[in-house]
């Protein structure tokens, strides 16, 4: 079979819709779409179930595509068209002909019987401008375009039974209607008075600005297309609209609804404000009408759309079986915890991201309340496990770090008519090299420093104020010497999550792996003259703080430049300073630098309240960057950024420093490739990623996560429940899709071998049976050691007090999977005698006594035998009393790694094979 | 190789689809329609961020979507009370009679109830190395901390801070404090504590700050001179972790420590040891927290008096734990309708019970079953929560115990000796860094050197060589106890030599950390005592040495007796005893060879036997071989 075969049957299967987000289609043909720019297609690929509708009337050469309609969960859409008239930009952005985008539920009201659909009253619309005193910034449509206001008392077009009056007001509202029933005719009190107790402003209770996912304004360029990305919701995020779930109630019987994406197209102002006050100001406030009054809503296009059942098996109330540890695999256990209740046999897994290394002390070093499984990058250190508590790695999910961004196109003045006709579409691609990501990480740019007023920095003169003034940028991103940006802050750094972690590491050690970058960071000056801001200085004598950044490689993203801004005082008090943390505050995860992007606004405190009273107002949020005009990046995941529709940057290897290099995409295909890059580092059957030239397909930040379980830490029930769990996740939840269960768009599945890896390191957390203490440890000479049962069968018999351990057994009694391992490995093992709690006083008694408590549940025998160890005063260790149980637990040691290699032989052909693919 | 390439790719693909349809139609075809929960948002306290974080991550899988936008507890009570968010979370309850000076808040009355959420501890976060390496082991007073956040004690190095670390040699360093910029919880929970325990310090600073008259607890705290405020946890944690924040200190919820890998100080308590708030520590302290059972009064029942807890004498308590709390409607209104309170109310039950099991993991502490069991009474007056599941014995806390005891705090270890107050110096690490030692310099042998051994008997000994080096300058720390220092009555209890009480922490330590120097520095620690209690810094800044660059200077013009207590340091730079508890000694170095030697044994053999099956070309190809990796990196 050819790999061009196998190329198509990759894409035409379901897998294709992986990664759906990050379909550049330069990067699967290998060529630009459109030479000189960096793409302009950011809609996500067709799908078996793309639909093309038609406008009407005045509308009627639009024509609108839904690039999936089927098998929906909460995911972004796709919808593209053409046959638009440009946008008109005025004094407000979107003066006239521009589009709206809602959500609605219901049957089709008959209204118009080419494109049947639902009535206004279903959709989730009017929530953009939802907050006392407005909010500004992203929705920029003006007056009631961005409400459900339809029109007033004394207008022209005023019919008091078209909608609820609000006497009060005068205000003619478009109740909204849910699926459940209730109705909210009014969306605002109009009464409202903040400085008064008790009341509300927004009185809609199933969407408000913060959950609203309507597109108030999206806008065509001058050839008549555009495209924009829709964030449907499901009945979880969006009751009102109840998709997904048996919500609707007909003839008593509860139904799923039906579902629609409706689109609103806007003329100009003179046709879209008539009937109202505003025609004869229309220049000056563009179409300022409600997309849900009548004249509009005879345009609406309705595309209908349906959903994946969504209502979760899982019940509340019942104990979890707890897991924690890395982030990257957070979306992926979302997506099992639902699938993993259904039939009801297991209990609810919870997950709690935290840090890699928290994680592995988890693992290594459990306290009372410590999860029993975790999810890491790196194993843990093989001299902080004990050896008579081995560690199981099961390989888990594979996905990557990746930039995420958001950049419309502002062209650069005077600008050519092509790149005109492209102002505020979306790029599509971008590329880095790791020196880039190194500027981007060390706010070498000047508009990471620049808070207001720049710092006195000799070195900062020469460097570029954002990534689009720096040469070096621009050289394998040709496009942006024609585009300029609006916010640099944003477009000289990026969204980063706080905490520590493993991804992080991984991240640096690319970039200090790579040549170009290693010498920028130790301070030469790249070809353009830019410099590495000193504080992030490799060297010790070019850093500023005398210390050498990046030895060993950080598993943080500091912000390590100290400069803050002070304003001047104002009237009534002196705003306090400003520094590298507000300017650019950190996010809480990948998730949150996500969903920064894709809103554009990372809720930095920089704006300065002039009124302010106390140092602790001076500065409020900044708001939603403007339509049209954003620019963000961040440092995500593969799969927050497919979940949010975020277009991803290609990256360059370490070490591809020539004139030609080769940009690879966080696809499938990059990322399955870099998980093959990947090589096995100081723990056997744990893989790392090798920051180097490997191959030419493979995504450098791939990252592969492991499961990591004690499981003779653990009681037999939860090592069954953590067994069900790997092999629920590393087998039926590894296929890609949306439903729940599967394995979500943005991760690549884990190859056959690493599948093999993960059921056999199941079957051994299901069935490993401790090694029993053993007999005094004099007796234990090399392969004589007397064979007894499993500690399970050992009666619980007390242990001569000072010398620990009564038994010892051959490694061989236990596990299935090792005794397939064939004659080779038995005699191998055979040798080596397995032994001994015995020599557990070497590592130290205080750790003893903290694993006590977690340990209640686990065999009794061996807790007692550490009891025991632990009364052994530490004080009597001597050099001879060390030596003896030292030997056991080498020899103990010696057999359980032996055992862990045996248990993997399928896992281990897999590495053999890269080796068979020559070049 | 193109087609064993082409294999590779095929084979996942159609274990794919066959998973696939081995599934049928996937894994919920079979489902039936459950109850559907309708979103809710939350706004508030970022102190209880992460644990309320890990919640609502976790009710996804039950169907459940919670928003919750971890502004502070001010800007949630506001924007709870403007109606924008449908609870808020809290660490401090509605202030009607704000003491700052703020605008006073109004919710209606019975429109809304109390339930704490979670437990912690308010923890001090701090950047500090010395000669290069982190310190990890930090010890401060109530006092000392107050100081420093209320810009009295300015330097690492001030004798205050160099008494309660007898094992570090204090750096000359700036302290930067990190204060919260936005209203927060935790500056309301840290102000009442200081307030409660050190009233007179943070009276000056407030009078100073040109607050006064309303110089009561704040959510709004003022920046110290020298410090920097910065936004939330996420800010502060944020701040102090940078590289040039090395001086900085500031106070978050000890899981940010956690979260970013960081240590924080062992705060002195009233029974005289360090402790740092462990979940156990913190679980320990709130059983002195005095919950308000008043239920007739909405506006303040289980709400939190925490005097209780500052001023336990149990030596595990933790002085700054406290009760961060969510704000529930009881009453529907603007866009809180019944059917939100139906999930509400089954998400605050599953914070009460299910999700307190991941708490301490987190770096909280679970609630106690009393507790919970009146926060369950509280979730059923939310319009439209189903009071029929909400029931205490299907409530599965770890707290929980058969016979009502709160498991978490009696299981709680005792500190150890070297974390008492007094001479020894306990080395192991804190918050984040746990695993991370910091090299203390045992505590001298008095200036005969005779009672060294008294270091090596292990539990008490460190204070008994303590109380050896005090006895010299015994009289002298009399007068350090003058200072009022003299709280710390646990030191004294230890020693025995009530020479070490006195200046208390502060000079009786100095004494014992300077080995060589005897009466004289004990002296000069009582000065010491009396200048810092008058707030003047002129003792500080005048080193020796400067441990960060290792160049030592003549020894400075000081003021005062300063310059003693430097020498004195210094004499603690060389460790004098190696046979010590905290110390590195012979049986260390033979515990590291066996290890090593172990580790070899654990390797080499697998090592060799994989070499062999590779060698031998056999059926069970290396896992791990260097060549292998080689090999792909020229690909």
């Amino acid at each position: 079979m050819s790999r061009r075969r196998v190329v198509r049957n990759w894409v035409v299967s379901p897998l294709a819709i992986m990664l759906a987000s990050l379909a550049i289609v330069g990067s699967a043909s290998g060529a630009d779409d459109l030479a000189g720019s960096q793409g302009t297609d950011t809609s996500l690929p067709a799908t078996e179930s793309q639909v093309t509708v038609g406008g009407r009337g005045s509308f009627e050469s639009l024509r609108i595509t839904v690039n999936q309609t089927r098998n929906l969960t909460n995911q972004a859409v796709s919808i593209t068209w053409a046959g638009g008239q440009p946008t008109i930009q005025g004094p407000g952005r979107f003066a006239g002909n521009f589009l709206q985008i809602f959500q609605c539920w219901g049957d089709d009201d008959g209204s118009v019987p080419g494109n049947p659909g639902p009535p206004p009253e279903q959709c989730v619309q009017g929530a953009s401008n939802g907050t006392y005193n407005g909010v500004s910034g992203a929705a920029f449509p003006a007056g009631n375009a961005t409400s459900r206001v339809i029109s007033q008392s004394g207008w022209a077009n005023f019919d008091a039974t078209d909608g609820n009056f609000d006497a009060r007001t005068g205000l003619l509202w478009r109740p909204f209607r849910s699926v459940g029933g209730s109705v909210v005719n009014e969306q605002v009190d109009p009464n409202f008075n903040p400085v008064l107790p008790g009341g509300n402003y927004w009185l809609n209770s199933f969407f408000n600005i913060i959950t609203t996912n309507e597109v108030p304004g999206a806008a065509t360029s001058a050839d008549g297309t555009g495209a924009e990305l829709f964030q449907l919701e499901t009945g979880v995020q969006s009751s009102g609209l109840g998709c997904g779930q048996r919500t609707q109630t007909v003839n008593g019987q509860r139904q799923i609804p039906k579902c629609w994406i409706v689109v609103v197209p806007r003329g100009t102002p003179t046709v879209e404000n008539t009937g109202t006050p505003l025609l004869d100001r229309a220049d000056n406030f563009g179409v300022s009408t409600s997309p849900l009054a009548e004249a509009p809503w005879a345009n609406r296009i309705s595309i209908p759309i349906e959903f994946n059942p969504v209502d979760s098996p899982c019940r509340l109330g019942v104990t979890e079986r707890r897991i924690a540890g890395n982030e990257l695999a957070a979306p992926a256990v979302a997506s099992w915890q639902p699938a993993l209740c259904t039939g009801g046999s297991l209990p609810p897994f919870s997950y709690a991201p935290t840090g890699d290394g928290q994680a592995r002390g988890f693992i290594s070093n459990p306290t009372a309340g410590s999860p029993g499984m975790a999810i890491v990058q790196r194993p843990i250190d093989p001299a902080a496990v004990r050896p008579n508590n081995p560690v199981v790695y099961a390989p888990l999910t594979v996905s990557g770090l990746t930039i995420g961004f958001n950049v419309e196109r502002i062209p650069r003045s005077p600008a050519s008519p092509e790149s005109q006709a492209l102002e505020g579409v979306r790029v599509a691609e971008i590329n880095l090299t790791p020196r880039l990501v190194a500027k981007l990480l060390t706010q070498s740019y000047g508009r990471q420093l620049e808070i207001f007023s720049p710092p006195n920095y000799d070195w900062l003169e020469a460097n570029p104020a954002q990534l689009v003034n720096d040469p070096d940028f621009v050289q394998f991103n040709p496009e942006f010497a024609q585009l300029s940006i609006f916010e640099g802050r944003s477009f000289s750094g990026l969204q980063l999550p706080t905490a520590n972690s493993d991804a992080a590491e991984q991240l640096w050690k690319w970039v200090l792996a790579d040549p170009e970058a290693a010498a920028f960071l130790a301070g030469t000056p790249d070809e353009f003259d830019m410099k590495v801001n000193p504080a992030y200085n490799t060297t010790a004598a070019g850093n500023t703080t005398g210390n050498a950044f990046g030895n060993p490689a950080p598993n943080s993203f500091p912000k390590a430049d100290p400069y803050c801004f002070q304003s001047e005082p104002l009237a009534s008090t002196t705003p306090p300073p400003l520094c590298g943390t507000d300017w650019m505050p950190y996010a809480r995860s990948f998730d949150e630098t996500a969903s920064r992007a894709r809103r554009a606004f990372d809720g930095a405190r920089i704006a300065l309240n002039v009124f302010a009273q106390s140092p602790s107002t001076a500065w409020g949020r900044s708001t939603p960057q403007v339509l049209g005009r954003r620019a963000m990046l961040s440092l995500t995941d593969t799969s927050s950024a497919s979940t949010y529709g975020l277009q991803t940057a290609r990256l360059s290897r370490s070490g591809d420093n020539g004139p030609d290099r080769t940009f690879i995409a966080p696809d499938s295909r990059g990322l399955s490739a870099g998980l093959a890059a990947m090589a096995p580092g100081k723990v056997p059957g744990v893989l790392e990623p090798v920051a180097g030239l490997v191959s030419r397909d493979a995504y450098p930040l791939t990252t592969l996560t492991y499961a990591a379980i004690a499981p003779l830490a653990l009681d037999a029930q939860a090592r069954s429940e953590y067994a069900a769990f790997l092999e629920y996740s590393t087998a039926a939840g590894q296929v890609v899709g949306n439903r729940l269960g599967q394995l979500p768009p943005g991760y690549v599945p884990l190859n056959a071998e690493l599948v093999a890896q993960a059921a056999a390191a199941a079957q051994t957390v299901r069935n490993l049976q401790p090694v029993a203490p053993a007999a005094p440890p004099a007796a234990v000479p090399e392969s004589a050691a007397p064979v007894v049962p499993p500690v399970t069968e050992t009666p619980q018999t007390p242990a001569p007090a000072p010398a620990p351990a009564p038994a010892s057994t051959p490694s061989q009694s236990s596990t299935p999977a090792r005794s397939t391992a064939g004659s080779t490995q038995s005699s191998a093992t055979a040798t080596v005698p397995a032994a001994v709690d015995a020599a557990v006083p070497v590592d130290a008694e205080v750790a003893v006594v903290e694993t006590d408590d977690a340990l209640v549940e686990s065999e009794e025998v061996v807790a007692e035998a550490r009891r025991k160890v632990t009364a052994t005063p530490s004080e009597s260790v001597g050099p001879i009393r060390v030596a003896v149980p030292v030997l056991g637990v080498m020899a103990l040691a010696s057999a359980l790694m032996a055992l862990e290699l045996t248990k993997r032989p399928r896992r281990s052909l897999k590495l053999d094979d890269p080796l068979q693919e020559g070049p | 190789m193109k087609r064993r390439a082409s294999r590779r790719l095929v084979v996942p693909f159609a274990a794919a689809v066959l998973a696939a349809l081995i599934l049928g139609s996937g894994p919920m075809a079979s489902v039936d329609a459950q109850e559907s929960y309708q979103r809710i948002s939350g706004e508030g306290s970022s102190w209880s961020a992460n644990a309320i974080d890990a919640m609502r991550v976790n009710v996804r899988q039950f169907g459940i979507t919670v928003d919750f936008n971890p502004s502070g507890s001010s800007a949630g009570r506001k924007n709870y009370l403007n109606g924008t968010v449908d609870f808020a979370a809290s660490d401090i309850p509605f202030q009607f009679e704000p003491e700052d000076g703020s605008p006073p808040e109004s919710p209606a009355p019975d429109s809304y109830v109390y339930i704490p959420v979670t437990a912690g501890g308010t923890a001090f976060m701090y950047n500090l190395n010395i000669n290069g390496q982190r310190v990890t082991n930090l010890r401060l007073s109530g006092e000392n901390i107050s100081k420093i956040f209320t810009g009295v004690i300015k330097q690492w190095n001030d004798p205050a801070i160099v008494a309660d670390n007898p094992g570090l040699v204090m750096p000359a360093r700036a302290i930067v404090p990190v204060v919260r910029s936005d209203g927060s919880g935790a500056s309301a929970q840290f102000t009442l504590w200081m307030i409660a325990r050190h009233k007179g310090i943070w009276d000056a600073y407030c009078q100073s700050s040109g607050r006064a008259p309303k110089c009561g607890s704040t959510s709004f705290y003022p920046t110290p001179p020298g410090g920097i405020a910065q936004g939330g946890d996420l800010g502060v944690a944020g701040y102090v972790s940078q590289g040039f924040a090395e001086g900085a200190i500031g106070y978050v919820n000890y899981s940010y420590a956690l979260g970013v890998q960081f240590p924080v100080a062992k705060v002195l308590n009233a029974g005289g040891f360090y402790t740092e708030p462990t979940p156990e520590n913190v679980a320990v302290s709130l059983l002195e927290a005095k919950i308000n059972n008043d239920e007739s009064n909405p506006a303040t029942y289980l709400t939190q008096d925490l005097s209780g807890v500052y001023s336990n004498g149990d030596p595990r308590n933790y002085e700054l734990s406290s009760y961060s709390y969510f704000i529930l409607p009881t009453k529907v209104g603007g866009q809180f309708t019944e059917a939100k309170g139906r999930t509400l109310g089954r998400f605050s039950y599953y914070a009460m019970c299910e999700a307190q099991q991941q708490s301490a993991s987190l770096g909280y502490s679970p609630l106690p079953v009393n507790l919970v069991s009146a926060s369950l009474e509280q979730i059923a007056k939310i319009p439209g929560a189903e009071v029929e599941n909400i029931n205490i014995q299907a409530c599965n806390n770890p707290t929980f115990s058969a016979d009502g005891t709160n498991v978490l705090a009696r299981d709680a270890p005792r500190p150890a000796e070297c974390d008492k107050q007094g001479a020894a110096q306990c080395a192991t690490g804190t918050g984040g860094l746990q695993d991370v030692q910091t090299a203390t310099a045992p505590p001298a042998a008095g200036s005969g050197g005779a009672t060294a051994p008294g270091g090596a008997a292990a539990p008490g000994g460190g204070a008994a060589s303590g109380g050896g080096a005090a006895s010299g300058g015994g009289a002298a720390t009399g007068g350090g106890a003058a200072t009022g220092g003299g709280a710390a009555s646990g030191g004294g209890a230890a020693t025995g030599g009530g020479a070490a009480t006195g200046g208390g922490a502060a000079t009786g330590g100095g004494a014992a950390t300077g080995g060589a120097t005897t009466g004289g520095a004990t002296t000069d620690g009582a000065a010491t005592g009396g200048a810092t209690t008058d707030g003047t810094g002129a003792l500080t800044g005048e080193e020796a040495c400067d441990p960060d660059t290792g160049i030592c200077g003549p020894a400075a013009q000081v003021s005062g007796g300063g310059a003693v207590a430097a020498v004195a340091q210094l004499g603690a730079v060389i460790p004098t005893t190696l046979d010590q508890n905290a110390g590195w000694g012979s049986k260390q170095t033979l515990m590291v060879i066996v290890i090593l030697f172990t580790l070899g044994l654990v390797f080499i053999p697998a090592y060799a036997w994989r070499q062999m099956a590779v060698v031998s070309g056999a059926s069970l190809p290396s896992p791990a071989s260097q060549p292998v990796a080689q090999d792909r990196v020229s690909v």
